[in-house]
């Protein structure tokens, strides 16, 4: 399974499913299904799809599951409060 | 819903067949016209299955109107299509052949061929769309930010 980021990236940039359908020429739907992981996209429309959010095609798909949010920020806080500590 | 619909199409062209050649039509003077019953029947059901519109286009449309996701679906949809129809007909020959040579059925008159030609019409005008019916969710767009 091909796991993505498009609906982080999505919201993140602020960008409807249709929009972001008609930018790559599919139907809405078809955003959708990617989102939920139900499709894995041809390079063609990956590639798009990474050029409309500005992005790497590999910061946007991977084989592997995607961190949470959640798990990025309380690592990043937990390697900042080691720093602090660290008197860095 | 949609599997009932399906089931519904088939069943009834299919209770009709039976109906008629069972001698049922005769009391209800159905046996009068039974080419034009057949017609009609297959042309509802072909309505019935064409009235699922998102499935009808995702069956029918010209290939440029579909987008890679919905084109690889109908070619999956027409292939199981296709291997139901083979595996239909592989069976009515079966049946044909069993008919005529131990049951020495030797005759077959217009309403024979006016019911298959029918059912032939019915199938393979809404295989495709209604094995999309039967295995494929379509998903409404949700609305979002």
């Amino acid at each position: 399974m091909l796991h993505n980021r498009i609906a982080v990236l999505r919201a993140e940039q602020g960008v409807t499913r249709k929009d972001l359908a008609e930018s790559v020429g599919v139907n809405p739907q078809t955003i959708g299904y990617l989102e939920r992981g139900d499709y894995s996209p041809s390079l063609e429309l990956g590639m798009k799809i990474a050029r409309v959010f500005g992005v790497p095609v590999e910061v946007l798909f991977s084989f592997e599951p995607f961190e949470t949010l959640a798990s990025q920020l309380t690592k990043s806080n937990v390697a900042a409060a080691q720093k602090v500590q660290a008197g860095e | 819903m949609r599997q009932l619909t399906v089931l519904g199409v088939y069943g009834a062209y299919l209770a009709l067949v039976a109906f008629i050649f069972l001698g049922g039509g005769k009391q209800m003077m159905l046996d009068a016209f039974p080419g034009a019953l057949f017609a009609v029947t297959a042309w509802i059901g072909v309505g019935v299955i064409a009235s699922h519109k998102a499935y009808w286009r995702l069956a029918n449309a010209p290939p440029s109107q579909l987008d890679e996701r919905e084109a690889q679906a109908r070619m999956g949809a027409y292939w199981s299509a296709y291997a139901l129809f083979v595996t239909i007909v592989f069976v009515g020959l079966v049946a044909l052949t069993l008919g005529s040579d131990i049951l020495r059925i030797k005759t077959w008159d217009v309403n024979d061929v006016s019911a298959l030609v029918w059912g032939v019409f019915l199938v393979g005008l809404t295989l495709p769309t209604a094995v999309m019916m039967w295995t494929y969710e379509i998903n409404p767009v949700e609305d979002d930010a």
